[in-house]
């Protein structure tokens, strides 16, 4: 799936209108545009942030890491090779910034040490958890209690729309690897939401799957 | 597609990329394919419905939402470290390298505190001339192009990118003292009275008043010191730091197109021509490279004399041959390469001096 999707930026920038597409912003910025670059900031500034706060909590450390990465992508922006997709490629060099820098504290892994194999502790998990109290925030809650990297292929694939293809790119491992992580936890949110619908005082779990 | 549909579990569904796409793009191209799978399979509606719930729901993740404080403060530190401050050579600091300048003047400090502690015992130490209450100024080259720093005594520095020069705002003492960490050519206003020095790595070089060019860069092998005019002495600093007041330490002299390579690994100095020996005199003064029927001898005294450099050779070689050659502005080795082709002889640089010998006894 190859959605090409308008994103709106939060900023109004009177110039967006200049470029039709990707490609030509990123011309205009390779050559010191600073509108471009700026456009480009805007245009992806929301998605950096989110899908940095699926990789680590710290929020002073997504914000470092986007900073170092506009600022080197300034500066270097003459050797800019053309990218297909500026959004992806932001996204990866985050993402490499943000494992490159997590990997040597060692207080915050990435390995799987949140999997949740035993569905009823999942279930009792969510209970204890404040949030659950809307079906968005179920969902959410839900949501956290996956792998970090299950979490991460997830948000790529459902929120960004990248393709199974993309998020692998993205992620730096291989096709199937992406596809395992976003099929195996799209599987224990079933397990987790459904073990819930079943208990009665949680009402919202209806809402969730009601009809359309 | 060959994957069995009629068993497809939530899961199934919401990880089918086709099916993703029906369920957020109302034009989607696969929508047909999907409602007729409704139609033929009744049975799975209502697993199909909750994965189109989960995809809609992952796609609206609260979670997921917009963080409108944290952008413009992202940007704002963005635009401050992008946009260049308008003073030469420096650019708006960074973390990085905010830390490494805490570093340095701490080295510097702690370096300071040492050599005046040091020069309580031995006066010599140049370094006591940078008394505590001196201030220091520091010229860091960010940019991409040469820079040229001005000192008090009128000296100019032309320092190379990637490069720093730290000196004081006015020279007091009995020495003139810079330290240097990377490239720059130095022009030095003249003053017998007070010796400039530039501490550059492992090195100390000395000159009166001359111009000349150090390369010292904290991560090369090798120090070089190429002296364009005057003469300059190149000492290791360890020898000139424990020599007494009184003497001398030894280090090498160069004259113009020589300098002189410190090897930091074997902390050894050793003496050479330049890679491009340049003309002494100024351009009204050049001598004439028009050889007419010149005696060979008379052809290398020119070169020699122009060049500030030693031609050894041996006169049996040529009796009494003479020459007739138009040159301009070649450089020497050009020169030489035409002169020794021309007269069938070869030629090789061992440390400052020419050598001419016969051709063809080795290589060619």
């Amino acid at each position: 799936m190859n959605v090409f999707k308008q994103t709106k930026p939060l900023m109004s920038l009177p110039d967006a209108e200049r470029w039709a597409n990707d490609a030509q912003v990123w011309q205009a910025f390779k050559q010191g545009n600073r509108e471009a670059f700026e456009f480009l900031y805007q245009q992806n500034i929301q998605h950096l942030i989110q899908y940095g706060s699926k990789i680590t909590s710290d929020r002073s450390l997504i914000q470092d890491c986007i900073q170092d990465l506009f600022v080197e992508l300034w500066d270097s922006r003459e050797n800019a090779s053309q990218v297909a997709s500026a959004k992806h490629y932001l996204l990866k060099s985050l993402r490499y910034k943000l494992i490159r820098y997590l990997q040597y504290t060692p207080t915050e892994t990435l390995e799987e040490t949140k999997f949740v194999t035993d569905y009823e502790n999942g279930e009792s998990q969510l209970l204890q958890q404040e949030t659950v109290r809307s079906q968005g925030h179920l969902l959410a809650a839900a949501l956290k209690l996956l792998p970090k990297r299950q979490q991460e292929a997830i948000h790529l694939r459902y929120f960004e729309e990248l393709s199974n293809e993309e998020v692998a790119q993205v992620m730096g491992v291989n096709y199937q690897s992406a596809c395992k992580f976003i099929y195996t936890g799209l599987k224990t949110l079933r397990h987790t939401l459904q073990l819930i619908s079943l208990l009665p005082p949680v009402w919202s779990i209806y809402q969730f799957f009601k009809i359309l | 597609m060959l994957r069995d549909f009629s068993s497809y579990e939530i899961e199934d569904f919401a990880f089918d990329e086709t099916f993703q796409h029906w369920v957020l793009e109302p034009d989607s191209p696969h929508r047909e394919f999907w409602e007729k799978y409704i139609a033929s399979h009744p049975q799975q509606t209502d697993k199909l419905l909750a994965a189109r719930a989960l995809v809609v729901e992952l796609k609206n993740n609260p979670a997921s939402a917009t963080d409108n404080d944290l952008a413009p403060v992202i940007w704002r530190n963005i635009q401050a470290r992008i946009i260049p401050v308008r003073r030469i050579g420096w650019q708006p600091w960074g973390r990085w390298q905010v830390a490494a300048s805490v570093s340095l003047l701490l080295l510097l400090g702690a370096g300071l505190w040492w050599q005046f502690n040091q020069s309580t015992t031995n006066p010599s130490l140049v370094l006591s001339k940078f008394s505590t209450n001196e201030r220091l100024l520091e010229e860091v080259n960010r940019t991409e192009n040469t820079i040229r720093i001005h000192l008090h005594d009128g000296t100019v520095v032309s320092l190379a990118k990637d490069s720093r020069l730290t000196y004081p705002r006015t020279f007091d003492g009995r020495q003139r003292v810079v330290y240097l960490s990377g490239e720059a050519f130095f022009e030095v206003t003249k003053n017998p009275d007070q010796p400039f020095l530039v501490y550059a790595n492992e090195t100390v070089t000395k000159v009166l008043g001359t111009s000349f060019r150090i390369k010292a860069y904290a991560n090369a092998p090798k120090v070089v010191v190429a002296v364009r005019t005057g003469r300059v002495s190149v000492f290791a600093r360890n020898d000139f730091e424990s020599s007494p007041a009184t003497t001398q330490p030894n280090g090498v002299v160069l004259t113009p197109n020589q300098q002189a390579v410190f090897s930091r690994q074997e902390a050894q100095l050793q003496k050479t021509l330049v890679e491009q020996p340049v003309l002494l005199a100024t351009p009204a003064e050049q001598p004439s490279f028009n050889f007419d029927n010149t005696p060979i001898g008379a052809v290398f005294a020119v070169l020699e004399k122009a060049y500030g450099v030693d031609i050894v050779y041996d006169e049996t070689l040529f009796a009494s041959r003479t020459l007739t050659v138009s040159l301009e502005d070649e450089s020497l080795y050009e020169k030489l390469d035409v002169i020794c082709k021309t007269v069938g002889v070869s030629y090789q640089i061992i440390d400052t001096q020419v050598i001419i010998e016969r051709k063809n006894n080795g290589n060619p």
